[in-house]
């Protein structure tokens, strides 16, 4: 059995998409997903558990070996980021219960959980896959449940946001194919560490050397439109806004993450981080852009009114402290990366999960209807707080830690200004969460228009992760070491 | 001693039970809490006594030495004081936010003081910032409401320059100790001077103090002025003592808030501006950096906490049983309050240095260690500071208040509770003035013995203080003394609350304007594109709709062209 | 809020009405009887009292040995005129700080 664990962690939620849909009662299907979250959720913990005492995993599907097999490739940074993807989704779909019943239609429910199996089967798939096209593969099957969980949502703006969502996506996923493609042309191969072998001596060989060149360039604005690096973010806050609660929640904690991650594989692990870097000078585009998107995006963030928006250019914001981390190309920079990785789901998934509450109780987002919430929905507002104290980057939640390891990352390179300007942010951070907590805290609510506090099917699942965000602020030591030695495995260059 | 818990975790119960609890309950735990925790420090042994290991690094929690023990006991003092003299709040005046805030806020500060290193200091530092503001919140006016707001982004400001300054020194060190640092070259030495000058009330640094405290509650102030102001203090003396640029600070800080403090009507206000004066002599002192120096600095900062609070509190009496705090709109209270006047009086009487009364024995430490280390220009200044002192914060708080032109207000006495506060206060006054020997020479940090009664000491300060009372009477009998108006006086504060806001709006309207307008022709120059399009083939819907994403596209083949260029040219 | 015509309104902006006294405050009663200070002999009394003792005061510099720490202390009665100087001064450049400084109570709460 724990020989098959990678197999086991994708192939049963695999199978288990289908008999969700077949069931074609919401609340069964319900069932079907919570297994199937929850499964993965022990699968990968277990994975992880094994990574870190064994090293690397190699596992052929149906034993036929690379390269002529395909073959799952499991290190410290896959485990990771699908322990990151499960743990969300095992705390999304006990939350999806509720919020889902009300915001999308019942006959579409069943659908709708098995749409949302196969996006989390999609991602763990990248996460732990040693083939390149078997990452195009997953990235389909993740995006386009993706497409159609957004579609699911009541508003109708939701419609139109998945549109955009699905031409972006679709634009990415053919230019990471493209670059996919060219590789192969140039090296014969599509397995990752063969690719990464190969790529060196074909370089060496002085072929192909151009097209090598075109294949990151595709690749590159392929990866980055995913992970909605500025400026290819643009589809992003429309797609979070409009879909309903439960999957902003859980994409937002996990889908620009893996995208994160397969950034972290295509140019650390298959390219090399001496040919990225060095060669193609990758770190000098991500810099400034990640810069640029820390400060815009949160500048953007901060004249929003719609809260759904304002957290989702925060995300894009916050990729930018993600991307920044890792540009810096040192094993501290890729750590605060990794970690922020981490650091990020937790405290995004409680704001949106926090902000579902309100949509479920107020029926909008919109900042001029949270009037008074502070005291109508304590617990609600509470979390919020919470999750926006970890956004800040105050200390004792896990948002401090990001930092600390970021600006140490930067100063350690000699990098003031860069240090400088993450400080800028974390200050304009405290003035849109601020905006909020002043509505909320301070002003009054119209007395006809009084709520109730969440249910507790809610507040329940957002609390799970709000705690779990100043647990790992406080004791930073398990995330930090595994970090660490994720980015260990992935950098090259030591000064 | 019994227990060997951070003294801060005390007041944090306390001030927690406090928000939840009613009634006598929460009165006994507001007096037996801080008592609690001031009988925990006795006999406190000197060193480490908790450290926390958080991600790879060892933050020492709790630490003690003889300076952070004298601002202990200081602290629980005050915090007593100032819970007795708020014993009587109710609800209307939302004494469960007030109540829980200023015991949140005195743990803060006893964190701070007992913290061991910078990161410590730096959480605790925040704190204070967020904890204290609820006390000027819970005036619950808009003006309250917005001066608490402008309090609290310059304070948690000086906390993130503190971390900054932190984090450069630990990586240029690798220390996070609390200990010298001085201004010895490097950048992060001036970003920990700045952080700690925005607490300290620097000059030009100076204006939340006056801007915010005059605006806290009648009780509130009493601990605002007890502790943000002090554990700068306290930092500056553990980090830049000896600097010789804090010995020029000191000095006009001592000298320039008591221009302003003669022509200020809100007599809070003035207040505060006599605390910007009194912190001077502290910051001089730390600058000066002798054994007797810093010892009169940190003395000076117990006995400031003691008798401001005093005047705090007389003049939160007065405001909270006439609902009145404007000299123009007081005066010929002796008749109703005979006791509050008596207790302003005496803290009058400390805060000018009279023989007898504790500020003497503190500032004249300061003084004399100016004059011994050589710094003449710096010691004049100082006297004529000290001679300023008395006049506004001496003279002019009881007269306008309690004497003065008779406003017609009848009241009675303050409220139990706050006299007693205010006569406990006043009773240490006397007695540190008197023994101070006996006692607060005890605690000091330094061994370096001073006696400040002898007679040069006490024939010159009290000719000084008695001419300038002269002075007084003359300004008055002329009539040139300056009467008291319902006024602003622009302060630093014009430069974020007035200059701020019209470049912000002027640049900010500009930008509107060019946005708008580059905006406008954008979107005329895509519809004529679309209209085109239209016409060419004749679908309304679906181009309108798609546009969106086309621009998308766009950005990404724009992406695309800009990428293969860096890398194929790279 | 009038001014007297020796200190005409040098303020811009407007002055709100002082706020109103508190539940626990009244007005005074006209027949109230005079208090300790309402009677200008009693001030007159307590000034000559104060006169005297600044003269004692200064007279005590001849008697006791003071330490000259500065120069300037050998000068007699050195702190009793630097106090008084001292005051004078201030309040005057005080007072002459408000022609640039002074607005009205309401400078910040307008636009």
């Amino acid at each position: 059995m724990s020989q098959n664990l990678p197999a086991l962690l994708i192939v049963v939620p695999l199978l288990l998409a289908p008999i969700a849909a077949l069931t074609g009662r919401w609340k069964a299907a319900w069932v079907v997903a919570l297994g199937a979250a929850w499964w993965a959720f022990g699968c990968s913990l277990a994975l992880l558990q094994r990574v870190r005492a064994e090293g690397v995993i190699h596992y052929s599907l149906g034993g036929w070996p690379a390269p002529t097999g395909i073959e799952y490739r499991v290190d410290l940074v896959s485990a990771f980021v699908a322990v990151i993807v499960t743990t969300i989704a095992a705390i999304s779909v006990p939350y999806a219960r509720t919020s889902i019943a009300q915001e999308v239609s019942e006959d579409r429910g069943a659908l709708f959980y098995a749409a949302f199996i196969l996006s989390m089967t999609g991602l763990l798939g990248i996460a732990i896959t040693g083939d390149v096209f078997n990452v195009f593969v997953f990235l389909e099957i993740s995006s386009l449940s993706a497409y159609s969980m957004i579609a699911l949502g009541r508003d109708r703006r939701a419609l139109t946001a998945a549109y955009q969502y699905l031409i972006m996506g679709s634009v990415g996923a053919s230019f990471i194919v493209i670059g996919i493609g060219l590789l192969y042309v140039t090296t014969g191969t599509l397995g990752m560490e063969d690719l990464s072998h190969r790529i060196p001596e074909v370089m060496a060989q002085g072929r192909g050397s151009r097209t090598i060149a075109v294949a990151f360039t595709f690749l590159t604005v392929g990866v980055t439109l995913k992970l909605a690096l500025f400026p290819l973010h643009l589809w992003l806050p429309n797609a979070y806004t409009y879909a309903p609660s439960a999957v902003t929640a859980f994409m937002a904690s996990t889908s620009t993450k893996v995208s994160v991650y397969l950034l972290l594989r295509f140019f650390f692990t298959v390219f090399g981080e001496t040919f990225s870097f060095v060669e193609m000078r990758l770190n000098m585009v991500l810099m400034p852009l990640a810069l640029v998107a820390i400060l815009a995006m949160s500048l953007v963030a901060i004249y929003q009114e719609n809260v759904k928006r304002l957290l989702a250019f925060s995300s894009v914001a916050q990729i930018g402290y993600m991307i920044l981390g890792i540009s810096f190309g040192s094993v501290l920079g890729v750590t605060a990366g990794i970690l922020h990785l981490f650091n990020h789901a937790l405290m995004k998934g409680a704001l949106f999960m926090a902000m579902g509450c309100i949509m479920y109780r107020v029926g909008s987002v919109r900042i001029d209807r949270m009037a008074g919430l502070g005291k109508q929905m304590p617990w609600t507002m509470a979390a919020f707080v919470g999750g926006g104290l970890s956004l800040i980057g105050v200390p004792l939640t896990v948002g401090f830690v990001s930092k600390w390891y970021l600006v140490q990352a930067a100063l350690e390179q000699g990098r003031w200004f860069v240090a400088a300007l993450v400080m800028v942010g974390s200050l304009m951070a405290v003035i849109y969460i601020w905006k909020v907590v002043e509505v909320a805290y301070f002003g009054r609510r119209d007395p006809e228009d009084s709520v109730e506090e969440a249910p507790l099917s809610l507040l329940i699942p957002t609390w799970v992760l709000v705690i779990a965000s100043f647990w790992f602020g406080i004791d930073a030591s398990t995330t930090a070491e595994v970090a660490t030695a994720a980015a260990d495995l992935l950098v090259e260059i030591v000064p | 001693m019994w227990i060997d818990a951070p003294p801060f975790l005390l007041l944090f119960i306390g001030g927690l039970l406090a928000g939840v609890t009613r009634g006598v309950v929460r009165k006994a735990i507001l007096l037996v809490v801080p008592v609690l925790g001031g009988l925990n420090l006795i006999g406190m042994q000197e060193g480490v006594h908790l450290t926390w290991d958080v991600a790879g690094y060892t933050l020492t929690v709790f630490e003690v030495d003889r300076m952070s023990l004298l601002f202990g006991y200081l602290f629980h003092l005050a915090t007593f004081i100032g819970n007795m003299f708020a014993l009587h709040l109710g609800e209307e005046d939302r004494a469960s936010m007030q109540h829980s805030a200023a015991m949140l806020y005195a743990g803060s500060a006893l964190g701070a003081v007992f913290a061991g290193d910078l990161i410590v200091l730096f959480v605790f530092w925040e704190m204070l910032a967020l904890t204290s503001v609820f006390l000027i919140w819970a005036r619950g006016t808009e003006r309250s409401y917005r001066a608490g707001f402008r309090y609290l982004i310059i304070h948690v400001l000086s906390g993130v320059l503190l971390l900054s300054a932190t984090l450069m020194r630990a990586h240029e060190t690798g220390s996070i100790d609390i200990d010298q640092i001085g201004l010895n070259g490097s950048f992060y030495a001036w970003i920990f001077l700045l952080s700690f000058g925005i607490k300290a009330a620097f000059p030009l640094l100076h204006n939340w103090l006056t801007d915010a405290y005059p605006e806290g509650t009648a009780t509130g102030t009493v601990f605002l002025s007890a502790f943000t102001t002090k554990v700068a203090v306290y930092s500056l003396a553990r980090t830049f003592a000896g600097e010789d640029l804090l010995i020029y600070i000191g000095a006009a800080m001592t000298a320039f808030p008591i221009f302003y403090a003669v022509i200020e009507n809100d007599l809070r206000r003035v207040l505060g501006y006599s605390m910007i004066n009194q912190i001077g002599f502290m910051v001089c002192g730390i600058g000066i950096g002798s054994a007797m120096s810093i010892n009169g600095a940190v003395a000076h900062a117990f006995n400031d906490v003691i008798f401001k609070g005093l005047l705090f509190m007389s003049m939160g009496a007065v405001l909270h049983q006439t609902g009145r705090i404007n000299g123009s709109d007081l005066g010929g209270l002796y008749k109703s309050m005979p006791f509050t006047t008596g207790a302003c009086i005496v803290g009058a009487s400390s805060i000018s240095a009279f023989p007898l009364f504790s500020g003497f024995v503190s500032k004249s430490m300061v003084m004399s260690a100016a004059i011994y280390e050589g710094h003449e220009v710096v010691w004049l200044v100082l006297l004529f500071a000290a001679a300023g002192v008395f006049h506004h914060a001496g003279i002019k708080i009881p007269f306008f208040a309690f004497y003065g032109h008779d406003s017609g207000i009848r009241t009675t006495e303050a409220p139990k509770n706050m006299l007693i506060a205010m006569g406990i206060a006043m009773v240490l006054n006397v007695v540190i003035g008197t023994f101070p020997q006996q006692t607060l020479y005890l605690i000091l940090p330094f061994d370096a013995p001073y006696s400040p009664y002898d007679a040069t000491h006490v024939l010159t300060q009290t000719q000084l203080l008695f001419f300038g009372a002269l002075a007084f009477v003359g300004l008055q009998k002329t009539g040139i003394y300056p009467p008291e108006l319902r006024s602003t006086n622009i302060d630093v504060e014009w430069s974020y609350r007035k200059l701020g806001p019209w470049v912000v709006n002027g640049v900010g309207s500009a930008a509107l304007a060019i946005d708008g307008y580059v905006r406008s022709s954008v979107m005329a120059l895509v519809h004529g594109v679309l209209a085109a399009v239209n016409r060419a083939h004749g679908q309304v819907g679906p181009l309108a709709r798609s546009w969106p994403a086309g621009s998308m596209v766009f950005w990404v083949a724009l992406s695309l062209a800009a990428y293969l260029l860096f890398y194929l040219y790279r | 809020m009038s001014h007297d015509a020796e200190h005409p309104p040098l303020v811009r902006g407007g002055h709100p009405e002082p706020p109103p006294i508190s539940s626990r405050s009244w007005w005074k009663d006209p027949d109230e009887p005079p208090g300790l200070w309402d009677n200008p002999k009693n001030v007159d009394r307590l000034l000559y009292a104060f006169y005297a003792a600044l003269v004692i005061l200064v007279a005590m510099d001849a008697v006791i040995h003071r330490h000259i720490y500065h120069p300037w202390e050998a000068l007699f009665g050195f702190h009793a005129w630097y106090g008084f100087a001292a005051c004078w001064i201030l309040v005057v450049i005080a007072k002459q700080m408000r022609n640039v400084l002074m607005r009205g109570e309401d400078y910040y709460d307008v636009d």
